[in-house]
């Protein structure tokens, strides 16, 4: 068994991580928006943000590898975060916004595998897949909280407000980590040792390039759908829009928080490929929901199945990832390869449901992110193996 | 490129303290209280209701130098789900509350909501009131 603090740990340690990343993102244009910057500068500034979380998911995966514990590596890039936030919130100018979004981009892309080796490096390997699934669920739920706190924030005091909750909500994180001391968990050969791996060794892995086509092809599917439903809401809704786009915001992740530590025990009891095929089923499922939905409360429940494909997908990749390095493997490097897969997928979803959108109708556009959600769901059906290790194959000696 | 981002920093980072320059009759200058005029850019809009319905997000002008309009960015929850929509110039009302200038607008969300989205290269479609002037 994990001990008590360990648990509670991890649990509130994804909860505040998620929580304060919400002040990120299509915040930052509200931020910025309403303080004066132009819509030129504001694209500037969104741009590089994520142009360096993309760049940066490789080397930052790299790089959390070579570090020897990977809580100083958590710890580093929290901080980084929270300076961020500060950064942005204290003075909401070209040159420190841009250094902020650069700082945040690639301060993100170490905090996420660097979470997820810390747990390999906490719990027993059998215990991996449940443990994984309450770290999502505690993720979901901080978002959800992290939303509902940042838009009151922003709503009745100031967007700037809501940012410095961001830049405080890294206090809370930066604690947990305190209590996640490797020195009481179970040894595994992760803690600690840098890995051996070659590199053409995770790079010529027939699983791993199945899985980060996957990767793109799901985010190809997913990324745009909220967007694009919420521009709907906001059309097709009164004066409740707000409200209908929060829910479909909220909804999703308190479905994740909920499905997601049973997505961790399904997977360890059934496989990874059962749970990956019903996450999968979920986005052309969704989409075609969006394209005939006209009720608010349609797209609300279509938004609901959000919560199913995130919640597999969110537990699956990292339990891959740790199912495709063993002990001891390139962990956080396939951790960066899914999320440079990730980035490249959301990109390419918003360009190509933005085009079709503009020149035909957005439910042409649900329709093809649905097309690419039954291919992602073909991919994995057709070509993605079962990584489960064997009972006891893997277990360490 | 990196030009104009040199000079975007630059002005973002010196805008801060310009020397003071008292006009003379060979440089005249317009001397506004602080609260009689104000910068439109992030500016709140108000709907025919009183309720807030965006920030301006540019003033658009035309080759006369005639303010055609403004984009609003309407909507949305934390950045999810916001459009920016146009309206003509003559639909705004200005007039000075108890925290300076208050904009309006004197046309129906109804209207705004269903409004086309403000797209680079597309046409820009600016909601106007039906009588120009009246609503002043």
């Amino acid at each position: 068994m994990i001990p008590l603090r360990i648990r509670r740990g991890l649990d509130w340690l994804n909860f505040f991580v998620a929580d304060l990343q919400t002040g990120f993102g299509p915040f930052i244009a509200v931020y910025l928006t309403s303080h004066k910057w132009t819509q030129l500068d504001i694209g500037l500034a969104l741009s590089v943000g994520s142009a360096v979380s993309m760049a940066a998911q490789v080397p930052a995966g790299v790089l959390v590898d070579a570090m020897a514990s990977k809580r100083l590596a958590a710890s580093v890039a929290l901080a980084a975060i929270g300076a961020s936030a500060t950064l942005i919130a204290a003075s909401p100018m070209l040159l420190p916004v841009l250094l902020a979004q650069a700082l945040h981009g690639f301060a993100s892309c170490m905090l996420n595998p660097a979470i997820a080796a810390l747990t390999l490096g906490l719990v027993a390997r059998t215990a991996v897949a449940e443990r994984l699934g309450r770290n999502a669920g505690f993720a979901a739920a901080g978002a959800a909280v992290g939303a509902a706190l940042m838009g009151a924030a922003g709503t009745w005091v100031s967007n700037r407000s809501a940012l410095w909750l961001a830049a405080i909500l890294c206090v809370p994180a930066l604690l947990t980590l305190r209590h996640l001391n490797p020195g009481q968990a179970v040894p595994t050969a992760e803690a600690g040792r840098p890995p051996r791996e070659p590199w053409r060794g995770v790079l010529s892995d027939p699983r791993l390039l199945v899985y980060l086509a996957c990767a793109v092809l799901f985010h190809l599917a997913n990324a745009a759908m909220l967007p694009l439903a919420a521009i709907e809401v906001t059309k097709r809704v009164g004066n409740s829009a707000s409200l209908v786009i929060a829910a479909c915001i909220l909804v999703p992740q308190v479905m994740v928080a909920l499905l997601s530590p049973r997505v961790g025990r399904w997977a360890g009891r059934w496989g990874r490929r059962p749970v990956l095929l019903l996450g999968f089923a979920a986005l052309p499922a969704r989409a075609l929901m969006l394209a005939w939905a006209d009720h608010p409360g349609m797209i609300v429940l279509a938004q609901s199945l959000d919560g199913l494909g995130a919640a597999a997908f969110g537990v699956m990749t990292p339990l891959i990832a740790a199912d495709l390095s063993g002990p001891g493997g390139r962990f956080n490097l396939r951790m960066g390869l899914f999320g440079l897969a990730v980035g490249l997928g959301a990109t390419l979803s918003t360009t190509l449901a933005g085009w079709v959108a503009s020149t035909y109708t957005s439910d042409a556009a649900f329709l093809t992110l649905a097309a690419a959600g039954m291919v992602a769901l073909l991919a994995v059906a057709l070509a993605m193996p079962e990584t489960r290790p064997l009972q006891g194959a893997t277990s360490p000696a | 490129m990196k030009r104009v981002l040199l000079v975007a920093a630059l002005a973002a980072g010196l805008g801060a303290s310009p020397p003071p320059v008292p006009p003379t009759p060979d440089a005249p200058a317009e001397i506004a209280a602080p609260t009689e005029v104000a910068g439109l850019l992030g500016y709140r809009v108000h709907d025919d209701t009183g309720k807030e319905l965006g920030r301006i997000v540019d003033v658009l002008v035309d080759a006369e130098g005639r303010v055609r309009g403004v984009v609003v960015d309407v909507g949305g929850f934390l950045g999810v789900g916001s459009r920016k929509v146009a309206i003509a110039w003559r639909a705004l009302t200005f007039s000075s509350g108890k925290d300076g200038l208050v904009v309006a607008v004197a046309v129906t969300t109804a209207r705004i909501r269903l409004a086309p989205e403000v797209l680079p290269g597309k046409p820009i479609v600016m909601l106007d009131v039906p009588t120009p002037g009246l609503s002043r």
